[in-house]
């Protein structure tokens, strides 16, 4: 129930609400409130990156029921690296790279002479916006071509990337 | 003269483009040698027809100068143009090459990277991210992609990408 009520849907969701109150045999609204309340805590969970059971444990009013208590934050602990993978991967971001194929060719011919080796390279890329902005738009994608010169700029370039990247990490 | 009007040609076969200058040129040289503009610059069209054939067919100096002889020019002449088109070969057949047909050519690429310090739904954060602008040649315009990348997808992108050029250092 707490991996369910977690999704942002979750509170609004009618589906949800009859099965709880199934299940836990309250009211429909009863099953409602608690899917609400336990949407909170998940998310109040995961913003504040609780990880330890005392840090959970403290949020909890004085009067509340111990064993419950103790098995509604082991379940919170439990699903909580999920949900933050799942978090990370949904913030909003530029179209994300999804994948990547190349090719390399060798141009033997072409309008303006008769006879070349000239190899070049092929890129396809396939970018997908990321979950939150366009919903479920299927990935697009893009094929760039570039000359041997190209790509050893393009290379270049990436290199420095990598070795700030590791300065920075370094640190 | 026939050194000066080959200077012309030759100019205007290392820089294509400046076909102004060139026009400018031919009337010049009409005008100094007592020639009518019109009839040369039509001689001229036909001048250029040497060269770029011999491009196509990759010619050596000695097989152009021997083209030249058969077309009716004296040995001199032949000889100076086949010399000159010794010293510039490189340059024109890198030229020729470059005005290859490439789709969506790569033209420029600038990034930035950073840290996501936190979002609405986790309020810290320490993730690496790279952000990519791609400039892509459509036709005559270009089109900018942008892209981001995770840490893991940068050092596979990378990882292809050497893949990629090794495998064009093996075709040369």
């Amino acid at each position: 129930m707490c991996a369910d009520s977690f999704p942002s849907g979750a509170a609004e969701s009618q589906r949800l609400a009859d099965r709880t109150s199934g299940t836990l045999d309250v009211s429909h609204a009863e099953a409602r409130q608690l899917i609400a309340a336990l949407h909170v805590l998940s998310r109040y969970v995961l913003f504040h990156n609780l990880t330890s059971p005392e840090q959970i444990l403290a949020i909890f009013p004085e009067n509340f029921h111990s064993s419950l208590k103790n098995l509604i934050t082991k379940v919170l602990l439990e699903h909580s690296p999920t949900w933050r993978s799942y978090a990370i991967a949904n913030q909003i971001s530029l179209p994300r790279l999804v994948e990547i194929d190349w090719r390399v060719d060798m141009k033997t011919a072409s309008d303006s002479v008769n006879r070349m080796a000239v190899p070049t390279c092929l890129v396809h890329m396939k970018v997908q916006d990321s979950p939150c902005v366009g919903g479920s738009d299927p990935p697009s994608s893009v094929t760039v071509e570039l000359s041997r010169e190209t790509l050893d700029t393009m290379l270049d370039g990436l290199g420095r990337i990598r070795d700030q990247l590791s300065a920075v990490a370094g640190k | 003269m026939y050194f000066s009007l080959t200077e012309i040609l030759f100019q205007f076969l290392l820089e294509p483009k400046e076909t102004e200058r060139f026009l400018r040129q031919v009337n010049e040289f009409a005008g100094e040698n007592g020639m009518s503009a019109g009839p040369l610059r039509n001689l001229v069209k036909s001048m250029l027809l040497v060269p770029h054939g011999a491009l196509k067919k990759s010619l050596t100096a000695v097989q152009v100068k021997e083209d030249l002889l058969t077309l009716g020019l004296n040995e001199d002449k032949a000889l100076h143009f086949s010399n000159q088109w010794s010293v510039h070969y490189p340059v024109l057949s890198r030229l020729a090459i470059g005005q290859t047909l490439m789709v969506n050519q790569l033209v420029d690429m600038e990034w930035k990277f950073g840290v996501t310090v936190g979002t609405s739904e986790i309020q810290k954060l320490g993730n690496i991210f790279l952000q990519l602008k791609l400039v892509i040649r459509k036709g005559n315009t270009t089109e900018n992609v942008y892209m981001e990348l995770t840490l893991p997808q940068f050092y596979n992108f990378l990882h292809e990408m050497e893949r990629a050029k090794a495998s064009m250092e093996c075709f040369s």
